[in-house]
């Protein structure tokens, strides 16, 4: 019988005019969508690549060089463009791409897309993921806010009762009617992303399509519950509006402004001058008059049994650059973590106001899955600093071992380039992936549960 | 006619509780909106202040300093008045003072930096703007009280008004009332304009009662943000009185305008800004760093070159001190200039882009009605990205000054002394953009509501009664 049902409902909804239309609009949106963002995609694509090899080459340039000099003349991070970004470009507007590696200092990404557009980007782009969390949901409700009220309004439901059909089974017959051709429009979408993305994990891009049928489900049955509730289309539609809006736009927002509230980011100028302040504490590998350098001074000339920095076995300027490195290092390492334990107690709140819509667990997810969340954008930070620190070790340590005190125009050998290793980030493997979004993918079940066991309930009450 | 209506319409609606209810969720949505504005106004006066202050105890320093040595005594740290210790370890502060008007408006605020160091080491192809935030919030944007009035507003109306002649139609008054010598679609008219004129008074309570809770300034440039509100509500009016008249019944009205919505809010202006990004690509900043660098190197190995060329320039510079006279900053600050002079072209291609974008928009935002609004309302809240690329223009200009300030000083090889530290520049920002944008934004919105109107007064006896 849910087989008859659906049936009747797709038949129906394949020859609607307003169908027609919606789908044919959306599938236009989805083309031009994929197109472009496959279009950019290749573009930023090949800049970064150039742009990591370019960086590497100027590097190696250097040639026999004096290993501070190396030091900071730095290198550039780039973070790779992952392939799914292609569907949902996440928040890689919003957050730098490159980091400047060098001596001294720990940067800050920087080159924000979002810097070098108008302010209309905040409408939103064109993009795959935009067609996903908006567009289809609306196009679900404006399917299927009328099934079953319409039955009503006709007075079609008492005709449909009398052919021995339960209640569950029309309600499910039309949730299946309404989400088969969503889920065939959801279905196109992806493989049409996947002929553009090519080389891909299909891990990754089956759970992302997966997570946006549940997404659709939870939509769907949703629809259902209003249309099974009222006797009117037209409060269906205002009442699912609402709830749409509720759930992708304001929950979001206010969630949004509600964390800005309640643990705010200190400013970037507040930042600096914290870190610029705790430096002044300690070694400064360029001061050697100052308290700190001369405690060090005298420690190093104990610890090696020496009365004059001339004897040690090293150079003990390079010996202060890297102690002065390491101190630098672990106080941008101390800022950082207070910096962490803001963006953490936020996706704490994001996490718990996740509840209040099944956009949201979706919204984390897809961006997780497709490596353009801001998790990535810490782990990237975070190994381009943990680079960095290695970078100059391995350069002070060469400076230490084969040059004497003052001997600042001592040049290494060009071979010292290419053992600092050349940067890589790769994208966190599937199941680090998944359980770092246990909670989403909790939240998301649940609502599916939840929408279900309501569309049980009142397909009772009909 | 007109009073019976006005009579019938505010019966009608006093025993509306969708009405009322819609009314106080209304009131509720602009302060909770109002709130978050004011927080985030707060937050950057909390913010802007704790700057500055950190920047005059700096420069207290320097004049303490400054004050000892002009009495003839000793200081351990005169080195503090070297012009590169003032030219960059004290620098200056550039800063973009919010103002009240920007409680109504987020914008582009939480994306940028309110308040930057100016420093002669800073180089303009390099210099960031961007602010420290979590880019979740940057993706979700803020519950300000555009954002209600642009996404928000809009569906009420339609809720309001969907079904005000379908209605009639689906219960065949309408067939009376074409009976009556009265003309329907006028008929429809002023219960619309009763209706936009209630809303209207209504938002208006609303929007005063936030404006004082939350401290906003009676202003002319408020003025101009309740027309801009009030023309864009008479938009969507005007729309949903169109679809009435064409519409046959309250599901399609309601189906049409929802889609009008959604055109008009979600898709047009995505389309509109995804048109602009591909047609106006911004050249690769990651390409830039490389260019950056290459220069940089190239300069640095010839950094003889580089300081004779840059006296050939700054004649006003040469010393007749011999060769020798001049060391690292001398080169450092030559090669600056003659990196930011090669690298202009590719700067300024940013910027262009950036330019053609916003000409771009200009120009086709008069394709949706929500971007003329958000367009408007940003601009008098001081928080949109024509704000925001002044600022810009302001620092990079000032960074300029500021360098060129301390030239003199950095060749003479002479420290600052008090009355010099008087006379180093003094940033201050004064925004320029004028209203007349504004005014022709609020200007298309009512056209296009008179238009749709008169439209729907022609199509008198042309619609079916059935």
């Amino acid at each position: 019988m849910i087989f008859h049902v659906a049936k009747k409902e797709i038949k129906e909804t394949f020859r609607s005019g307003q169908f027609k239309w919606m789908f044919g609009i959306v599938a236009i949106l989805s083309l031009v969508a994929v197109f472009i963002s496959h279009k950019h995609w290749q573009e930023k694509n090949l800049q970064r690549e150039q742009a990591q090899e370019h960086a590497r080459e100027l590097w190696l340039a250097q040639g026999a060089t004096n290993p501070h000099n190396a030091a900071h003349y730095g290198t550039y991070a780039f973070k790779p463009q992952f392939p799914l970004s292609l569907i949902d470009p996440g928040v890689e507007k919003y957050t730098g791409i490159s980091i400047f590696l060098e001596a001294h200092s720990r940067n800050e990404a920087d080159n924000v897309a979002a810097a070098d557009q108008t302010g209309l980007s905040r409408f939103g782009d064109l993009t795959p993921d935009f067609i996903l969390l908006f567009i289809v949901p609306l196009m679900i409700i404006a399917l299927g806010h009328h099934s079953i009220t319409r039955e009503k309004e006709q007075g079609t439901i008492r005709i449909i009762k009398t052919q021995g059909i339960s209640n569950g089974q029309l309600v499910w017959g039309k949730w299946f009617g309404n989400y088969i051709p969503i889920a065939l429009l959801t279905t196109f979408l992806f493989i049409l992303a996947a002929v553009f993305i090519q080389d891909f994990n299909w891990k990754f891009l089956a759970t992302m399509w997966l997570v946006y049928l549940v997404y659709f489900a939870i939509i769907n049955a949703i629809t259902l519950v209003v249309s099974s509730l009222t006797s009117n289309s037209g409060i269906s539609l205002v009442m699912l509006l609402t709830i749409w809006i509720v759930s992708c736009l304001a929950v979001p927002k206010i969630a949004s402004s509600y964390t800005n509230e309640k643990y705010p980011y200190p400013t970037r100028q507040e930042f600096e001058s914290a870190v610029a302040e705790d430096k002044k504490q300690g070694i400064d590998g360029h001061d050697p008059w100052s308290e700190a350098s001369k405690k060090l001074e005298q420690e190093t000339l104990k610890t090696y049994q020496v009365n004059r920095l001339e004897d040690l076995p090293f150079n003990f300027d390079a010996f202060r650059m890297q102690k002065g490195e390491e101190h630098d290092a672990e106080i941008y390492f101390k800022h950082n973590e207070k910096l962490r334990e803001v963006y953490q107690a936020q996706s704490k709140v994001y996490k718990n106001l996740a509840f209040l819509s099944p956009f949201l667990p979706t919204r984390f997810m897809s961006m997780s899955l497709a490596n353009t969340d801001y998790a990535t954008h810490w782990n990237f930070a975070d190994l381009a600093e943990k680079h960095r620190v290695e970078m100059q070790r391995i350069l002070n340590d060469n400076f230490a071992e084969n040059s004497k005190l003052g001997e600042w125009n001592y040049r290494a050998d060009a071979s010292l380039l290419s053992e600092v290793p050349d940067f890589q980030f790769d994208a966190p493997k599937f199941n680090e992936v998944m359980s770092s979004n246990q909670s989403n993918l909790l939240i998301l079940t649940v609502w599916l549960l939840f929408s279900f066991g309501l569309l049980f309930f009142v397909s009772t009450r009909i | 006619m007109l009073s019976l209506n006005i009579l019938h319409e505010t019966r009608l609606l006093s025993r509306n509780y969708w009405f009322i209810s819609l009314s106080m969720m209304l009131l509720a949505l602009c302060l909770y909106a109002g709130h978050n504005g004011m927080k985030h106004f707060e937050r950057r006066q909390l913010d802007l202040q704790a700057a500055i202050e950190n920047q005059v105890a700096k420069e207290q320093v320097v004049q303490e300093v400054a004050l000892a040595l002009s009495k003839g005594e000793e200081h351990p740290s005169s080195f503090r008045l070297s012009p590169t210790n003032v030219a960059i370890a004290t620098g200056r502060l550039a800063t973009m003072p919010a103002t009240e008007m920007s409680k109504l408006g987020i914008g582009q605020s939480d994306l940028y930096a309110h308040q930057l160091k100016i420093t002669s080491r800073e180089d303009l192809a390099t210099m960031s703007f961007n602010e420290l935030t979590n880019p979740v919030q940057l993706l979700f944007g803020n519950f300000d009280l555009v954002f209600v009035i642009t996404y928000l507003v809009p569906l009420i109306i339609i809720a309001f008004s969907y079904n005000l002649r379908s209605q009639e139609l689906e219960s065949g008054r309408l067939k009376l009332l074409a009976s009556s010598p009265i003309r329907t679609n006028l008929w429809l008219l002023q219960r619309f304009i009763i209706r936009c004129c209630s809303l209207t008074a209504i938002l208006t309570v609303a929007l005063i009662v936030t404006a004082l809770w939350i401290g906003v300034a009676l202003s002319s440039q408020l003025l101009v943000f309740f027309l801009i509100t009030y023309a864009y509500l008479a938009f969507w009016f005007a729309i949903s009185y169109l679809v009435n008249i064409l519409g046959s019944s309250s599901a399609r009205n309601s189906i049409s305008l929802l889609s009008f919505w959604i055109v008009i809010v979600l898709i047009l202006p995505a389309v509109i800004n995804q048109a602009a990004n591909s047609i106006y690509p911004t050249p690769s900043r990651v390409s830039l760093l490389n260019e950056i660098r290459e220069t940089k190197k190239e300069l640095s190995e010839a950094q003889d070159q580089v300081l004779d060329e840059y006296l050939r320039n700054h004649p006003e510079l040469i010393r007749n001190e011999g060769e020798n006279a001049f060391g690292y900053w001398q080169g450092y600050f030559a090669s600056q200039e003659i990196m930011e002079k090669t690298l202009a072209p590719l700067v300024d291609a940013y910027d262009q882009q950036l330019e053609k974008q916003q000409k771009w928009i200009d120009a086709w935002r008069y394709l949706s009605p929500a971007v003329l609004f958000q367009d408007g309302a940003t601009q008098l809240a001081g928080t949109s990205s024509k704000n925001y690329n002044e600022f810009k223009g302001y620092v990079k200009s000032f960074s300029l000054n500021w360098r060129a300030h301390f030239m003199p000083f950095v060749f003479d090889n002479k420290m600052l002394d008090l009355d010099d530290l008087d006379n180093i520049p003094e940033f201050e920002y004064r925004s320029s953009i004028g209203a007349s944008g504004i005014w022709i934004n609020i200007s298309v919105l009512l056209i296009l509501s008179v238009l749709m109107a008169l439209r729907g007064l022609g199509l008198e006896g042309k619609r079916q009664l059935l």
